[in-house]
């Protein structure tokens, strides 16, 4: 039943009264130097599509499927199939939009507008239906069927007609979603009146908080954020809440400034005039009392249209009359540049579905509608139109011709002759369109598929000049031989160039060799800083790339645990270069806070930096330890270590493992491996070694206890000697108490616990540095890594 | 007013707020009553003696909501002799008595108008100032000793607390001792904050903490002019000491010449024994601090002498560094504060045989004490 509506499909009425058939098939014409390339045709009726940051692209189908294309395949499996929930029995109705979340790369979300059949409705019936915006979580190439999130499903569309329509991000993230009158096309109706209702979703752009889908509020996701204009914080998901502009006839497509946030809408016209239209906060177009800028006589007899005053209606930026003719009006998108001739680079471009057009429209500096030119024609039928992140210009033909794209042939800077790129790692090409690796870094570009015809339309193409821009010698592909690899030897910034040849078109990338992680440098925090609980943390990173250049905008993210001995706690992971976390009020003694954040920089290339926190110590007695095993038959006056008053140790050295107690008492038989030959031995010893870093040089207190014999040195220089017999485990004094002095910096600190007449007897020790008024000392941190301290020294 | 309440809560409640009742010399005689007054199914009782204001509120069930004054002592008196059971208060509007009935026991009690009793402010969350009631109770505890009980010097009767971002400081000093205690604050606070508590209020607030859970709040009334502790079920309003409290902070010894760790428990015991000897020498004993060179086997000697009574020497095994020295001290403030250091070693850093003593828990850095020397008799 479905084939039914094809032709009759996305059709505004035009001044025939009837529906305009599908265009006929017509020729491509685009201006010299471009072409148009078709990525992936095999869709059934594809209404909207949207990129995926690592190159895929998603296509819905208007009956309820969403496909993945990779590689200009289509893969066989789609990402999600609604088929049996979506309503395709009206002519505008099915799966409308797929938008993906701008933190895709973070959260997974995508988002799909449609009209909806609920379980109990006959399915793809023509009757009044509501409308539905649901969010998904991707999965590798599905989604979580569990994960669907309904956003709106208040939108009623009563008829067949002027359903929903587009999903579109602002910069601050918010999300507008335009939404049509639901009215009939081909004759007047009251129901277009809803457009001018502020109580009802009809005619109208909302704009919604993506997580909730309720309405902008003041101050959302930043101070300047005025809100929205009818925003009801005691009801924040009403219909005025979430209103953004109005009085829209079938705002079908739109596409929002990268910049001012506004979206430019292209409402669909009834008998005579298509609209572009600025929906600026409050505005009203004027539907159905206004077409365009014309009053519509039909509509006039009525209070609403009676009472709007002409002051109150925003006029179009730029509408164009049918002039006796099918049009239907295909909002567009933004160029952001990087692949268009500079020259286009800002301009909006939009598209016809009837008269199969895509055109651009130039902005002057205040941001109006400049010019408009023609751009291309015979495009096929044009039901969406974006450019990918690295500003390619994509359309999608719901007949023929399925996804496109449009190729910048004379440009100096064209992504589409290139020919395929193959490194280490794959993929090594941000969408920026640098390729980026490690010196020495290999690359290997494959010209196979564009000397292919399938490939690239109407190609030419006899032989290639490739300039590794790197010193090399210029060299010539054919046919004849079409892989090439070349090896950059050194960390540099280079220019790629292929030059296609005889059309004498010039292709040219970037290729960074060098580390492709960003550097990652945490600024707020210090390795084996303390903190304490309840404590906020502030978390500020900044990223660079391998040669130093900031990279502002890249996301960064901060994952934090407390460790203890009993496990790893995650706490909220926390997004942002700057950003604050308030850790537990209940941390534990001798919790370690593992901070590591993460940067996500030009082609997923990951940068992590990691640091450990402590927790400060309510005692202060050192709990983690280098300890040596048992040595049996040894008493306190005797050596294990060979050179015992020199010895440091070596991080590596079997002899000695790490320990961390979660007692103050380091209860020796608790760490030591097992050894029978030690602990039925009357007399033994064991060694223990930390590093203490100390901010400055000062005097202190050690103060210790032990169960029994114990000597200490302190930076190879012996401190302190105990012969004693003791018991100590319930003994909370610090018995021992030598005076010391502290260096600057990094202090060995090596304590030799003997037990001296009993083989069964418990076997200890505990150790803190006091200021030397027997006060806590809580600027000293002891270090089980002294690399971890020296790095921290370096920054 | 007609409720029913049980024996128990009704005694806790006058207990607590049993201090704030003024004497029975007090000029205005509803100062020596309590209030009883239905607050939203509870009841709440209030006394005041105008400097300090103690609401509390217990669990009753209500029939009718009313309020009177009752005589604080016959009250009280009353309510502790009776049964554990149900008490019936009911109040006759027209006599003003109060008919408290209890298991068999039944008495009437004549009140006087509760319009007439004071306003006890109650608490107002806005603005409010929290720590954990444990916290507090160690400050409370090892400050409002050291401050002064006799009037000459009002701003030394009241202990400083001072706040700031989130730390609460509480200093306490009678001239001859300086307590300085400090904890952390549940929350921290966007602006320093200073008050001057009577010490008695503050003694108050650590004896009806309890062993409550939830943190406490703090709120000072906009004008400074008062202090509300709101607790669990009680609060309690006092009037600030409107004067300035010395600055102390400059009392405290950064240097030291020698430094003297002791077990806690035994020179608090060895202070105990000689001050039955030192009452009779004006409270003063000698403590003669003798290093030894190695820093191990280092002694002190804990002596009291009274010329009829006899005296009493106690050699105590300590860790010392520094200089020998000999200092008298009072040893009554040593016992004071020997008696809150839960530390197990006490450290004693000293300079000079006139010079005060600093004494912190080994190890705490949260606590400090600092006591004047006494000049010693030639011996």
């Amino acid at each position: 039943m479905k084939r039914v509506f094809i032709a009759l499909f996305w059709l505004c009425l035009g001044g025939f009264g009837l529906m305009s058939p599908r265009p006929a098939a017509a020729e491509i014409k685009l201006p010299e130097g471009f072409v148009a390339e078709v990525i992936a045709a095999d869709f059934d009726q594809p209404t909207a599509f949207d990129f995926l940051p690592d190159g895929r692209i998603l296509v819905a189908e208007r009956a309820g499927m969403v496909k993945v294309v990779k590689d200009r395949l289509i893969y066989a499996q789609p990402m999600i199939d609604l088929r049996h929930e979506v309503n395709t029995g009206g002519l505008d109705r099915g799966l409308i939009d797929v938008a993906v979340d701008p933190k895709f790369v973070v959260n997974g979300y995508i988002y799909l507008l449609y009209i909806y059949d609920a379980p109990q409705q006959k399915p793809d019936a023509d009757e009044p239906r509501n409308g539905r915006l649901v969010r998904y979580t991707v999965v590798g190439d599905a989604v979580d069927p569990d994960s669907a999130l309904v956003l709106l499903d208040d939108y009623v569309c009563e008829t067949r007609n002027h359903g929903v329509g587009s999903i579109r991000f602002a910069p601050n993230g918010a999300m507008f979603v335009s939404l049509g009158d639901g009215a009939i096309s081909e004759q007047k109706t009251e129901l277009s009146y809803s457009a001018q209702d502020l109580n009802v979703l009809n005619g109208k752009i909302i704009r919604i908080d993506p997580a909730t889908g309720a309405g902008i509020g003041p101050k959302w996701g930043g101070a300047t954020e005025a809100g929205n204009p009818l925003y009801d914080s005691a009801n924040p998901k009403s219909a005025r809440s979430r209103i953004w502009s109005w009085g829209y006839r079938n705002p079908f497509r739109m596409g929002v400034h990268p910049v001012t946030g506004v979206p430019i809408v292209g409402d669909v016209g009834w008998n005579s005039i298509e609209s572009l239209q600025q929906a600026t906060a409050g505005s009203n177009m004027g539907w159905p009392c206004y077409e365009g800028d014309q009053l519509r006589p039909e509509y006039q007899k009525h209070p609403i249209c009676e009472r709007l005053k002409p002051s109150d209606v925003t006029p179009p930026f730029y509408a164009y009359s049918h002039a006796g003719a099918n049009a239907s009006l295909t909002g567009g998108a933004f160029n952001p540049g990087g692949n268009l001739p500079d020259a286009m680079t800002g301009d909006y471009f939009f598209a016809d579905y009837s008269k199969q057009f895509i055109k651009r429209a130039s902005l002057d500096s205040n941001g109006k509608f400049k010019v408009v030119a023609g751009f291309g024609e015979g495009m096929g039928e044009p039901v969406d139109l974006k450019f990918s992140p690295d500003g390619r210009l994509f359309y999608l033909s719901i007949f023929s011709g399925g996804l496109r794209q449009i190729r910048n042939v004379s440009a100096t800077v064209s992504a589409a002759i290139f020919p395929e790129i193959s490194c280490q790692r794959t993929p090594c090409v941000a969408y920026d369109g640098t390729i980026l690796g490690e010196a020495p870094f290999t690359i290997t570009l494959n010209f196979a598929s564009v000397f292919s015809q399938t490939y690239l339309e109407n190609s030419s193409f006899q032989s290639f000049l490739v300039n590794f821009g790197d010193g090399s010698a210029t060299i010539s592909v054919t046919k004849a031989a079409m892989l090439v690899r070349h090896v950059y030897a050194k960390k540099g910034d280079y220019a790629l160039q292929v030059r296609g040849m005889p059309l004498t078109s010039l292709a040219q990338r970037r290729v960074t060799v060098g580390s492709a992680k960003p550097v990652v440098e945490i600024k707020s925090l210090s390795n084996w800083m303390q903190v304490k609980g309840g404590e906020s943390l502030s978390l500020v990173a900044t990223a660079r790339d391998v040669f130093g250049r900031p990279l502002p905008d890249a996301p960064v993210y901060w994952w934090v645990n407390v460790v203890t001995p009993a496990g790893k706690t995650a706490l909220p992971d926390v997004i942002g270069a700057k950003s604050t976390l308030v850790l537990p009020s209940n941390l534990p003694d001798n919790a370690q806070i593992e901070v590591m954040c993460a940067v996500l920089g030009p082609n997923y290339h990951v940068g992590v930096s990691q640091l450990t926190l402590l927790s400060r110590l309510q005692d202060g007695y050192i709990r983690t330890w280098w300890l040596s095993r048992g040595y049996p038959n040894l008493k306190i006056d005797e050596a294990a270590l060979d050179n015992e008053t020199n010895f440091s140790l070596a991080i590596g050295d079997k002899r000695f493992s790490l320990i961390r107690s979660l007692s103050q008492n380091i209860d020796l038989k608790n760490y030591l491996t097992p050894n029978e030959e030690t602990f039925t031995q009357a007399t033994h010893i064991a060694y223990a070694w930390v590093w203490v870093e100390s901010p400055d040089e000062r005097k202190a207190l050690i103060g210790m206890n032990s169960d029994e014999s114990l000597a200490v040195w302190l930076n190879q220089k012996e401190v302190w000697r105990n012969r004693v017999n003791r018991p100590f485990p319930d003994d909370f004094r610090d018995i021992d108490l030598p005076a010391v002095t502290l260096k600057k910096g990094l202090n060995q600190l090596l304590v030799k616990i003997a037990q001296t007449n009993a083989s069964n007897a418990t076997w200890g020790f505990k150790l803190r540095l006091l200021n030397a008024d027997g006060s806590q000392m809580s600027d000293v941190r002891p270090i089980i890594y002294p690399m971890d301290a020296l790095s921290q020294n370096n920054r | 007013m007609k409720l029913s309440c049980l024996q128990e809560n009704l005694a806790k409640a006058l207990n607590i707020v049993g201090r704030a009742v003024a004497p029975r010399t007090a000029t205005l005689p509803v100062l020596t009553h309590i209030l009883l007054a239905t607050d939203n199914g509870r009841l709440r009782v209030s006394a005041t003696n105008l400097e300090l204001g103690v609401n509390c509120w217990i669990g009753a069930k209500v029939e009718d909501e009313g309020a009177i004054t009752l005589p604080a002592r016959t009250l009280t008196e009353l309510v502790s002799l009776l049964p554990s059971d149900r008490i019936d208060l009911e109040l006759n509007n027209r006599t003003q008595a109060v008919r408290v009935h209890c298991s068999k026991t039944d008495t009437n009690i004549k009140g006087i108008d509760a319009q007439e009793f004071p306003i006890v402010p109650v608490f107002d969350p806005e603005g409010a100032i929290y720590v954990n009631a444990d916290v507090l109770r160690k400050l409370i505890a090892k400050t409002v000793f050291a401050a002064a009980t006799d009037e000459s010097r009002p701003m030394l009767t009241g202990v400083l607390i001072r706040m700031s971002e989130d730390r609460i400081t509480m200093y306490a000093s009678d001239g001859f001792r300086l307590s300085v205690c400090s904890g952390s604050l549940s929350q921290p606070i966007a602006e320093p904050r200073q008050v001057l508590v009577p010490a008695k209020t503050l003694a108050e607030v650590g004896r009806i903490v309890g062993d409550q859970q939830v943190p406490v709040a703090i709120a000072i009334t906009p004008a400074r002019g008062q202090v509300l502790f709101h607790l669990e079920n009680v609060d309690i309003v006092s009037q600030l000491i409107d004067q300035k409290f010395p600055e102390v902070e400059a009392l405290i010894p950064k240097k030291f010449e020698t430094l003297t760790v002791l077990n806690t428990a035994d020179f608090l015991k060895a202070c105990k024994q000689a001050s039955i000897f030192a009452r009779e020498a004006s409270d003063v004993v000698r403590v003669r601090i003798t290093p030894s060179e190695a820093g191990e086997g280092s002694t002190v000697d804990i002596t009291a002498r009274a010329d009829e009574k006899g005296d009493n020497m106690n050699e105590l095994e300590a860790s010392c560094t520094g200089i020998p020295i000999e200092i008298g001290f009072n040893v009554k403030f040593l016992i004071d504060v020997l008696s809150v250091i839960e530390a197990p070693q006490v450290a004693l850093s000293t300079v000079t045989h006139k010079s005060p003593g600093l004494f912190k828990g080994l190890g705490d850095e949260t606590f400090q004490h600092i006591i004047m020397p006494i000049n010693l008799p030639k011996s």
